[in-house]
């Protein structure tokens, strides 16, 4: 009788720390998601935004149009096209950091890593500057007298520009896959006669493919559903699926077409996902093994299921998760340091430097251009002076726009922390039905493109009336925090030794006792990381964001995206400047926290 | 099946000194050892000779060729590596061929030669498995035959049994050293096993912080030990410290630590300080001075015994701080027991002076 009683209670305490998480996602995440499905049969009228709601299949029927159809095919071309390159490239830089001492390896994949945590706004205007007409590619081949080659606006501009923005997915993929292959293979097929090139094609290359086509996935999925740098490299002429959808909800307000269009965007990704398990199926690409004894297996397809759990569609989580899991081993500071030491040496090494600086270039970039004297962007930039960064101050809307932001991440830090923690140690601590599942819907916010999230929120928002509201863009931003909090805190407390809390208990403490003198000091690392992410990740959001602002409630990046839709503008640079910097900043506090950890933990 | 030739060959990471000035000559079809602790330079040296190393002194002749600065690819040497470096996306067949895939032979001739070599490995009716599903031992002898598949004029092996149990070893051993004589392959075989080496090779190279200290076959190296480590690191021993005094009238009497002398031979008359080795098994043990049996007669005190089964050794401290180790083999008519007053005794020609 008593135990049943104690049985029952114990149960009730996962869904009591679940709920609160539960009730920020059923209202920003899977009401709009079921309204926009909903919406997706229903009829719309072009420019009115008037709804008729007769269930109908046109909004899906209407894609088989050629006009539409070439939209897809578009899509696709660029998807591709960013895949390629991006695996020509990324394949030597991967190649690379695999074969580099730990130390170099760490540097490296700082700086891979640096500018997918950058706003990505501020980093596709540090593409325009780098690929502009004048910019420093096309200087570079004027020295070797090719005529300047037009990247932007346009395909060919996209093309590279995703590619910068992606590439580490290639580069992480391929040199996680590089990092298990015994380079004694290598040895081997020279010593039974092979050439250098040989030994990589016949022995490297294969063994390395399950990388390669996971990486592959991953950029295509990615450029795919991409938004902001499609339309502001495309100069807003190259249509793509998610201008597409853009353009339907917003301009011509006929959001059932726009609703249809994102479920034909999932679709699309969902085929390219079964096909890439299709392909593992299959010999050749099946896994790898370390020892042949099948120690330690890696298999693309675990890790395709894991990049795309860890929320593939936002990078940041995934090196949230890596962070917080490695959080006494990573020292930043340290690698922020050896980082400038090595850049020095690396310059005089090789051309895969290039393609690294390719990879970072564009934010220091942005940030030399800001101090420019001249109202025009030039590269490189000339005079210095301060007027843009003095401007900023007069020009009210970003001043607004700014606390805005702030207000907007300061609450978020708050809210998700606490709702996150809990539903983490939910996860964590108890054994209850459903559990894997009730991860995964956590999760799932972050697994979805932001452009339908966006768009999905817009539909229930407009429904509620708060668009261009406060308490919109709160929730909004709460569920893709939350969904950062339990990623980095879940992964904080999978190497927890349950042993520990127990030992609290036995020694007479009580249970919330424990928690807050032993499993919270003991996380707190994760916690900390958790905050400091939440808080970029809700000041940095552009996509969701771009889709429920207007009027006086408009975020900073989306400010700044609004600014560039209509061209460069140096005040702008001033601001994407500070936006750099504040990510770099939060980076270095996270080095600074463990350093400091390090004493406290040992 | 070709003579090598080891010049003054010295390697260099960085400061760290791995291969100080290594001299060796090996004989067409011989099974060279290279025998030593670990990271004394055997891997490295090793790597010079297969050419995925350039040593920064000394060249390394093969056949009379000067191959020194030749690539990996090019020599006639086939290299079996420790991890064995199967190549896990390629079956048993295609890990044998792959070389003389490489080498665009027919694929007639290749399926020839794999199945010639897999007759001669012992291992048939495998060739389309994958090597992941394949046993340690199997393994180890897929990699063998990999490398021999290439009728290398050169057999290099970098310790290839040390992945294996200690039954499977002493079998697959043998195996190796079958198959190294009757295909006559000038081989080099690594390993820090004392026992490996002494059983299969023709001649071993003691190897210490890079540096050869001897060269012998397996019965010199045992029985006649130049130096103190060697002494040591082969087989078990008793070191015993002492010297030979000038003014002593005999100059085969050699004073222990503890002032009592034994009998040695001392045949080039040296002076000083020196060790004396003596095998255990050259040692016998008496409990009657009168039963001792040869012109050494120590008395002592057994403090410690080891029962193996097949051999009991004793260890007798006869000072404070000396003992000696004597084994006795079989079972004994006597049992004797820690505490126990004994006498050893060995023949002078079994206590062998090492100058240091
Ligand atoms: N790549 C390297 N860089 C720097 N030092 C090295 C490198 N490889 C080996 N060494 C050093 O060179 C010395 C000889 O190494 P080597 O691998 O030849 O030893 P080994 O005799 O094969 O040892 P083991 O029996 O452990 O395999 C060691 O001191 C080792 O630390
Ligand atoms: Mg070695």
């Amino acid at each position: 009788m008593l135990s049943k009683i104690i049985h029952n209670k114990k149960k009730l305490i996962p869904a009591f720390l679940l709920s609160p998480g539960m009730i920020i996602l059923t209202i920003g995440f899977f009401i709009p998601l079921i309204m926009l499905f909903v919406v997706s049969f229903y009829q719309g009228v072009s420019g009115s935004g008037i709804m008729v709601k007769e269930v109908t299949l046109d909004n899906y029927i209407n894609f088989m149009d050629p006009y539409y159809a070439k939209i897809i095919f578009r899509t696709f071309k660029i998807a591709l096209l960013t895949s390629i390159l991006s695996l020509i490239l990324g394949y030597p830089v991967a190649m690379m950091i695999s074969k580099s001492s730990e130390k170099i390896k760490t540097i490296l994949l700082a700086v891979v890593l640096t500018p997918l945590l950058t706003n990505v706004v501020a980093r596709t205007l540090g593409l325009m500057i780098i690929l502009g007409k004048h910019g420093p590619i096309n200087q570079l081949l004027g020295l070797f007298n090719i005529a300047p080659i037009k990247f932007i606006p346009g395909e060919l501009g996209i093309v590279v520009g995703l590619t910068q923005v992606f590439m580490p997915y290639m580069i992480l993929s391929i040199s996680g896959i590089l990092g298990n292959i015994d380079f004694s293979l290598e040895e081997a097929a020279r010593d039974l006669g092979c050439s250098r090139m040989g030994a990589f094609w016949k022995v490297i290359f294969p063994l390395s493919m399950p990388g390669i086509v996971a990486g592959s996935l991953f950029v295509f999925l990615l450029s795919f559903s991409s938004f902001v740098t499609p339309r502001l490299l495309g100069g807003g002429k190259v249509m793509v699926i998610t201008m597409l959808i853009y353009q339907q909800a917003m301009q011509l307000i006929n959001w059932p077409f726009a609703a249809a269009a994102s479920f034909v965007l999932l679709f699309f990704s969902t085929i390219m996902i079964t096909l890439y398990s299709k392909a593992t199926m299959s010999k050749n690409v099946v896994g790898i093994t370390k020892n042949i004894d099948g120690k330690s297996k890696t298999s693309g397809v675990r890790l395709v299921k894991r990049k795309i759990g860890d929320g593939l569609y936002n990078w940041r989580a995934s090196i949230a998760r890596i962070i917080s899991r490695n959080a006494r081993k990573i020292k930043f500071a340290e690698s922020f340091e050896g980082f400038v030491q090595t850049i020095g040496k690396f310059l005089l090494r090789s051309w895969k430097v290039i393609i690294v600086l390719f990879i970072v270039l564009p934010l220091p970039l942005v940030i030399l251009s800001s101090f420019s004297e001249s109202s025009i962007i030039t590269f490189p930039p000339t005079g210095f002076s301060l007027r843009w960064y003095a401007g900023l101050l007069e020009r009210t809307e970003y001043v607004k726009s700014f606390f805005l932001s702030l207000k907007l991440a300061l609450i978020s830090v708050v809210i998700s922390l606490s709702v996150g923690t809990l539903a983490s140690l939910a996860l964590a601590r108890y054994d209850f039905r459903g559990k894997e599942l009730m991860r995964s819907i956590f999760l799932s916010p972050l697994s979805l493109p932001a452009v339908i999230v966006g768009i999905a929120l817009l539909r229930f928002l407009a429904y509620m009336q708060w668009v261009a509201t406060f308490q919109g863009l709160m929730v909004a931003h709460l569920v893709l925090t939350t969904a950062y909090v339990v990623r980095t805190v879940s992964a904080s407390l999978v190497g927890f030794d349950l042993s520990i809390e127990e030992a609290a208990r036995d020694l007479g403490a009580s249970a919330f006792y424990t928690l807050r003198k032993i499993t919270l000091p003991i996380i707190k690392p994760g916690l900390i990381v958790a905050g400091i992410f939440s808080f970029i990740v809700s000041f940095d959001e552009t996509t969701v964001s771009i889709f429920i602002t207007g009027g006086r409630t408009i975020t900073l990046p989306v400010r700044i995206f609004s600014q560039l839709e209509y061209g460069l503008d140096p005040t702008v640079t001033a601001v994407s400047s500070l936006l750099i910097l504040m990510s770099v900043t939060a980076l270095l506090l996270i080095g600074k926290v463990f350093g400091l950890e390090k004493f406290s933990i040992k | 099946m070709s003579k090598v030739d080891i010049k003054n060959i010295t390697k260099y990471y960085g400061d760290v000194l791995a291969v100080d000035d290594v001299s060796i000559e090996i004989e067409k079809g011989e099974l060279i050892g290279l025998l030593g602790p670990s990271g004394c330079g055997k891997t490295t040296l090793l790597r010079v000779m297969s050419g995925f190393l350039e040593p920064n002194q000394g060249s390394i002749y093969m056949g009379g060729k000067d191959v020194t600065l030749m690539p990996p690819e090019k020599r006639p040497t086939s290299l079996v590596f420790q991890n064995y470096a199967l190549f896990p996306h390629l079956s048993v067949f295609e890990n044998i061929a792959f070389g003389l895939k490489v080498k665009k032979l027919p694929m007639e001739q290749i399926r020839k030669d794999v199945k010639e070599i897999l007759e001669v490995i012992d291992l048939q009716g495998i060739e389309e498995r994958s090597v992941s599903q394949l046993s340690g031992g199997q393994q180890q002898r897929i990699a063998l035959a990999r490398g021999l598949v290439m009728k290398p004029e050169v057999l290099l092996l970098d310790e290839p049994l040390c992945n294996l149990d200690a039954k499977l070893r002493v079998e697959t051993r043998d195996h190796i050293k079958r198959i190294q004589k009757s295909l006559g392959i000038t081989s080099v075989f690594v390993t820090h096993d004392q026992e490996e080496a002494l059983s299969i090779c023709d001649r071993i190279v003691i190897m210490k912080d890079g540096k050869v200290l001897q060269i012998g076959t397996p019965e010199e190296i045992y029985g006649q030990p130049t130096s103190k480590f060697a002494a040591d690191f082969i087989g078990k021993s008793n070191l015993l410290n002492g010297r030979i005094e000038k003014d002593e009238k005999d100059p085969n009497v050699f004073i222990l630590e503890s002032g009592q002398k034994v009998k040695i031979e001392n045949e080039d008359q040296y002076f000083g300080n020196a060790n004396v080795l003596i095998r255990p098994e050259n040692i016998v043990i008496a409990d009657e001075p009168e039963k001792c049996s040869e012109v050494n007669c120590i008395e002592g005190e057994i403090d410690y015994i080891t029962y193996l089964g097949e051999v009991t050794y004793y260890r007798v401290a006869i000072s404070k701080n000396e003992q000696i180790l004597t084994s006795v083999y079989g079972k004994s008519d006597k049992i004797w027991e820690i505490g126990g007053k004994v006498f050893l005794s060995w023949k002078s020609t079994d206590a062998l002076l090492i100058k240091e």
